[in-house]
């Protein structure tokens, strides 16, 4: 009789898991998509791809992708550089550098909607302190909420105040972990710091970045939080995540919406092969 | 770059052991218990309901009825001096151990029976999350009078929707009762059961509830789906010291309301604050109800033709394009960004006192004289705050009471008898009295209340609400359970014209009545030729063969 692979066994519970939370609701979601459902009503009507061919040509799908890349490119261009930048400080040796990494560190251990919060009181008009401050400048209100520019300007800032000492501490933790010998070259031969930084250091902690940065664009990508407490998907802000709450969980359409969330799904996987594999062989 | 070499020297050279691990692993969790078990003990815990002193039953054979077998519980009762502050006792200048109220229905149950049956079981409740302090209020008294715990959950009000929806469609039971907008009210119908079989037994006199506030609540054989907890209507509320400053009369007509705001703008630039604000426009179903309270107001728009389920949004004299235009220029003479405002944060910014008139339910008016809440308040300001009928279009009608909620009762509630119970102690008259008058945002609905000149002392927005309530009318979308799906697509679209995204008003208004009109299709309403109910209270009295009450 032939014999149970032992690792198979042992992988057994994780593939329940894995099928029970992702790949029924995946293959469910994908059956519901092609229907006529919402649960206010018990019947369903099978309308094969008329709620894809829906969402489409919906503008507001099409706004919603717009925004969630919109965001997902200005907040890594913001947050990447600056990330490094406090981590090439932070691996310095200096009086209080540990309580610095402490406090750098805080704004991820918030959570997401806390932080939004936070920041919505203070730039409401006339409430707010930093309206106040920036009255007192002589700017006056700015509407933070109904433009879409300026709005856009602070959900990058709440983004970036919250998620930057991500790059910051795994970038730091790369950087301390370096081999000191091509330092030790480098300062023999008379390099500049720029020169070792930009020939040694930086390439030398390029699968790190790649990684990290991987990792963030595909987390940028479902946006949701800054959008529902600041403007609530208006002034042209909804994401795809926030597109995604309005259609299918307000109206309990889950036909549409999971046709929603099936082009969306596609979207990130089609976004996550391009980058692993154009970044393989730095990875690797 | 030595340093980075010293770091990555020393910690390579630390020894991590087992025992150090332990220990700083202990003393964390230590502290976190610690903290939490400081934080449970220093909260605050529940309002202590005042006891009454011997004395104070005397005043229960006075005015106000209590049966005889209700005596021992009167300590319970909800009464002024259990319920409000000092200051709004000195302010109604009401005796405070005497009942507002002449008939009440807490006051006539039996609750020694009550008690004996239910004393140690558990009732909960969801709510909508800003409106917890109305249920809280009640909680002390009523975990007294029934011998139960009453166990709240708080739920934003955005969310309250579709999370009830997900907890009733699973059927997990996990209320036994919650707070339900009328506006959707036929989504929830299938799960709730009728209390008129309970309100017959305890003697529950529902007819009192305005009808106004009871047409959403009703079904198509007279079933009712809970006791109205919250009954809306808007006012118009203005700060009369600034217009009065500025030299204007007190607007009646929405051309009026532009013109005030033009001729305020200035004068509260210098000042800093707003001419209006923008109750709530966030985009979605708060989109919809801004502008459908302003459209209604011009007697072309009906929401549906009234022969039948075709989206009539634009009206056959564009009244709802108009009213859309109005709803677009009140926010640019708003704080910035109102165009995103919900509830809360336009409550704060009148309150704030960043406005100099508004439209709201009756809540903000109350509210406004709270000195605890209110920085506008005349109690301690030289404001004066006025409540009028809402705005006139080419008619005036007291706006649709889409956010009536009423406590319903789930089918897989596991006390629905004791459920009942709390929804009818918490909405008695009194309670509901005291409520709207104590600015807990919860008003009351009923007819001896609202037409209660006692009362309005209390909360100055009864007076307007008796006077207009009889010529509410309601969207006809309410009928449906797609009702919330239908305004969060019309109020998506038009959004597009408030954000500037869509240049013309009347072209977002078609583009609503189409997104409108794909889901009344898909659902089968327009292939019926069914002529959709009453949409105002003075056809559904007829149709239902009751008196429309009136001044």
């Amino acid at each position: 009789m032939r014999k149970l692979n032992p690792g198979l066994l042992m992988s057994i519970p994780t593939l329940l898991f894995l099928f029970f939370w992702f790949f029924f609701p995946f293959l469910y979601n994908i059956y519901a998509s092609m229907h006529y459902w919402t649960l206010y009503r018990p019947d369903i009507q099978f309308i094969g791809a008329e709620n894809f061919i829906e969402v489409l040509t919906s503008i507001d799908f099409r706004n919603a992708a717009f925004a969630s890349f919109f965001y997902t490119i200005i907040c890594f261009a913001v947050e990447l550089p600056l990330g490094l930048g406090i981590a090439v400080l932070l691996s310095r040796e200096f009086k209080g550098v540990g309580i610095a990494r402490v406090i750098v560190a805080i704004p991820i251990l918030m959570i997401p909607i806390g932080t939004s919060i936070m920041w919505k009181l203070l730039t409401m008009p006339k409430l707010g302190l930093l309206q106040y401050f920036s009255e007192v400048l002589g700017f006056g209100v700015i509407d933070f909420y109904g433009n879409f520019w300026l709005a856009s300007l602070l959900i990058l800032l709440i983004d970036a105040w919250q998620w930057t000492p991500f790059f910051a501490i795994v970038l730091l933790a790369a950087l301390v972990s370096l081999p000191r010998e091509p330092y030790e070259a480098a300062k023999v031969d008379g390099a500049s710091p720029f020169m070792v930084f930009t020939k040694i250091t930086l390439p030398s902690i390029q699968p790190v970045m790649v990684i990290v940065s991987i990792l963030r664009v595909l987390d940028l990508l479902k946006l949701a939080d800054p959008i529902f407490v600041v403007t609530k998907g208006g002034s042209g802000t909804e994401t795809l995540s926030a597109y995604i709450w309005r259609v299918a969980f307000k109206p309990l359409d889950i036909g549409y919406g999971g046709a929603v969330a099936v082009l969306y799904w596609i979207l990130m996987f089609v976004l996550a092969n391009i980058l692993v594999r154009r970044f393989k062989s730095v990875i690797q | 770059m030595e340093t980075s070499l010293k770091i990555r020297r020393d910690l390579s050279e630390k020894n991590v052991g087992r025992r150090s691990f332990l220990k700083v692993a202990g003393a964390t969790a230590g502290g976190l218990i610690v903290g939490g078990v400081a934080g449970y003990l220093l909260n605050p815990g529940e309002k202590v309901w005042t006891t009454v002193t011997e004395t104070t039953t005397k005043t229960v054979t006075g005015t106000a009825t209590v049966s005889p077998t209700a005596v021992p519980w009167e300590q319970y009762f909800p009464r002024a001096d259990r319920i409000m502050k000092d200051w709004e006792l000195k302010w109604t200048g009401w005796d405070p151990t005497e009942y507002i109220t002449t008939t009440d229905w807490v006051r006539s149950i039996d609750w020694g029976k009550v008690k004996s049956k239910y004393s140690g079981q558990t009732v909960t409740m969801a709510c909508e999350g800003v409106d917890i302090s109305a249920p809280q209020t009640f909680q002390p008294g009523f975990q007294g009078i029934s011998g139960a715990t009453l166990q709240l959950f708080g739920i934003p009000p955005e969310t309250l929707h579709e999370k009830l929806m997900a907890e009733f469609t699973a059927g997990t039971g996990r209320y036994d009762t919650a707070e339900l907008f009328g506006a959707w009210a036929q989504a929830y119908f299938p799960y709730m059961i009728d209390i008129r079989p309970f309100a017959q037994t305890y003697g529950v006199d529902l007819k009192d509830i305005h009808p106004a506030f009871r047409m959403m609540n009703t079904g198509p054989n007279g079933e009712l789906l809970g006791v109205v907890e919250d009954a809306d209507l808007h006012s118009f509320i203005l700060r009369k010291n600034l217009l009065d400053k500025a030299g204007l009369k007190i607007p009646d007509t929405w051309d009026e309301v532009l013109e005030a705001c033009e001729v305020l703008k200035p004068i509260g630039e210098k000042e800093g604050w707003y001419p209006w604000i923008t109750y709530y426009s966030a985009k979605g179903f708060l989109t919809f109800w801004y502008w459908g309270t302003i459209a209604v107001q011009f007697k072309d728009v009906t929401y549906t033709r009234l022969d039948s389920w075709e989206p009539n949004f634009v009206g056959d004299e564009e009244g709802g394009v108009r009213a859309l235009e109005i709803h677009k220029k009140l926010l640019s003479y708003s704080p910035p960004g109102s165009i995103n405002n919900t509830y809360e944060l336009g409550r704060e910014q009148w309150l704030a006192g960043l406005g100099a008139m508004a439209t709201s339910h009756q809540c903000w008016p109350r509210q406004s004289y709270d000195p605890e809440l209110s920085k506008i308040s005349p109690l301690n300001t030289d404001n004066i705050i006025e409540i009028r009928p809402y705005p006139r279009g080419t008619t005036r009608h007291a706006p649709e009471n889409i956010t009536t909620t009423y406590l319903g009762i789930p089918k897989t509630s596991k006390n629905q008898e004791l459920a009942f119970l709390w929804s009818v102690y918490m909405n008695s008259q009194e309670s509901s009295a005291l409520m709207g008058c104590h600015g807990t945002g919860v008003e009351s609905g009923f007819v001896s209340v609202i037409s209660n000149p006692k009362v309005w002392k209390g909360q100055p927005a009864y007076k307007n609400i008796w006077e207009t309530a009889w010529t509410a009318a309601t969207e006809t979308f309410v009928y449906l359970p797609e009702a919330y799906a239908i305004e969060e697509a019309a109020g998506a679209e038009i959004y597009r014209y408030l954000d500037g995204s869509e240049p013309s008003a009347k072209k977002a208004l078609q583009n609503a009545e189409e997104a409108v009109r794909k889901i009344l299709d898909k659902a089968g309403y327009l292939k019926t030729g069914i002529k959709p109910p009453p949409w105002t209270v003075e056809d559904w009295c007829k149709e239902h063969n009751e008196v429309n009450p009136k001044p």
